[in-house]
C-alpha cells in the first residue's frame, strides 16, 4: 500500500499519490487529504498520479469528491500524468472532460502560470 | 483439437485487501491463457469493481463473508466470471436488467462500479439461489485473444 506526498510551492499544492487508488486505500487518503484541503493556502491542488498503476471507481469517486470541495471553495484541481488504466476508466465513466488533466510539465506550467 | 474449457475457483474474505490480491492473483493466473493485455486489464478492473460491491454491500462491516470467484475460460471464445456472495447484497438493490445500467451525474461520488462492469462485458446476470447471490457476466473472445497453446 502506498502513501501520499506533499510539496507546496506558492500557490500550487502538489499531492503525490503513490500505489494503486483503490476501495481498500480511499478512506485513509480521504482522511489525509480532509486534513490537508483544511488548513493549506492554495489555489490549485495538482494531484500527481503518475505512481498510481490502477484506480477504480472507490479512486474516482474521491477525485470527484476532491474537486468539488474545491471548486466549491474557488480552488482548482488538476490530474498530472494519469496513468493509461487510469485515462481509459475516466474516459469509460466519461469523466475525461470533467477533470482538467495535465499531461507533461510544460502544460502544468501553462495551466497554473495563466 | 478442440481446446477443453478451464475452470478455477476462488474464495476470500469479503475485505478489501483480500479482495484486491485475489483479483491480482486471477489476472495472472488467467494471462497463461489470454494474451490480449486491454483484456486482462478490463478483467483486473471489472473484477475489482464486483468484489468492491460485495466487500461494501453484501455483509455487515464487523462481519465479512465470503466471495467467491468463478472463472471459465472457454479458449477461442469466451471468458465467463461469476462473482458470489453470501450475504443481503443484490436483495437490498434491485436492478432491472432489461434497462442499461445508469450511470450516475458526473458529481457523484459513488455509483459507478455496476456501470463499469456492464460496459466492460458482452453480456451481465444477476442470479440468486438459496442464499447464493451472484453477478455472471460473460466476455466474448475471438481467437487472437488466446496464447497460442491456449
Amino acid at each position: 500500500m502506498g502513501g501520499l506526498s506533499v510539496e507546496q510551492q506558492g500557490d500550487i499544492l502538489h499531492l503525490g499519490v503513490d500505489g494503486e487508488l483503490t476501495q481498500q486505500v480511499v478512506p485513509a487518503i480521504r482522511k489525509q487529504c480532509d486534513k490537508l484541503l483544511e488548513i493549506g493556502v492554495f489555489t490549485h491542488l495538482v494531484v500527481d498520479l503518475s505512481g498510481v498503476p490502477f484506480i477504480d471507481s472507490s479512486g474516482i469517486g474521491l477525485l470527484v469528491s476532491i474537486n468539488s470541495r474545491l471548486k466549491g471553495g474557488g480552488k482548482h484541481m488538476l490530474l498530472y500524468r494519469p496513468s493509461d488504466q487510469a485515462v481509459k476508466t475516466l474516459d469509460l465513466v466519461q469523466l475525461l472532460d470533467f477533470f482538467t488533466i495535465i499531461h507533461t510539465e510544460d502544460e502544468l506550467l501553462t495551466v497554473v502560470g495563466s | 483439437m478442440k481446446q477443453q474449457p478451464v475452470k478455477f475457483t476462488f474464495c476470500t474474505r469479503a475485505e478489501a485487501q483480500a479482495c484486491r490480491a485475489l483479483v491480482k492473483g486471477i489476472v495472472q493466473v488467467v494471462s497463461q491463457w489470454i494474451v490480449r493485455q486491454q483484456l486482462l486489464d478490463d478483467l483486473d478492473l471489472l473484477l475489482t469493481e464486483a468484489c468492491a460491491n460485495a466487500v461494501r454491500h453484501a455483509y455487515p462491516p464487523d462481519s465479512p463473508g465470503c466471495v467467491e470467484i468463478a472463472v471459465k475460460l472457454l479458449p477461442g471464445k469466451a471468458v465467463v466470471c461469476s462473482i458470489s456472495d453470501w450475504g443481503e447484497g443484490f436483495r437490498q438493490c434491485p436492478l432491472d436488467l432489461q434497462k442499461p445500467i445508469p450511470l450516475c451525474p458526473p458529481e457523484a461520488e459513488s455509483g459507478r462500479g455496476l456501470y463499469i462492469i456492464s460496459n466492460l462485458v458482452d453480456k451481465f446476470a444477476i442470479l440468486q439461489k438459496d442464499n447464493k447471490n451472484t453477478l455472471r457476466v460473460t466476455i466474448n473472445l475471438g481467437s487472437e485473444a488466446w496464447a497460442a497453446s491456449a
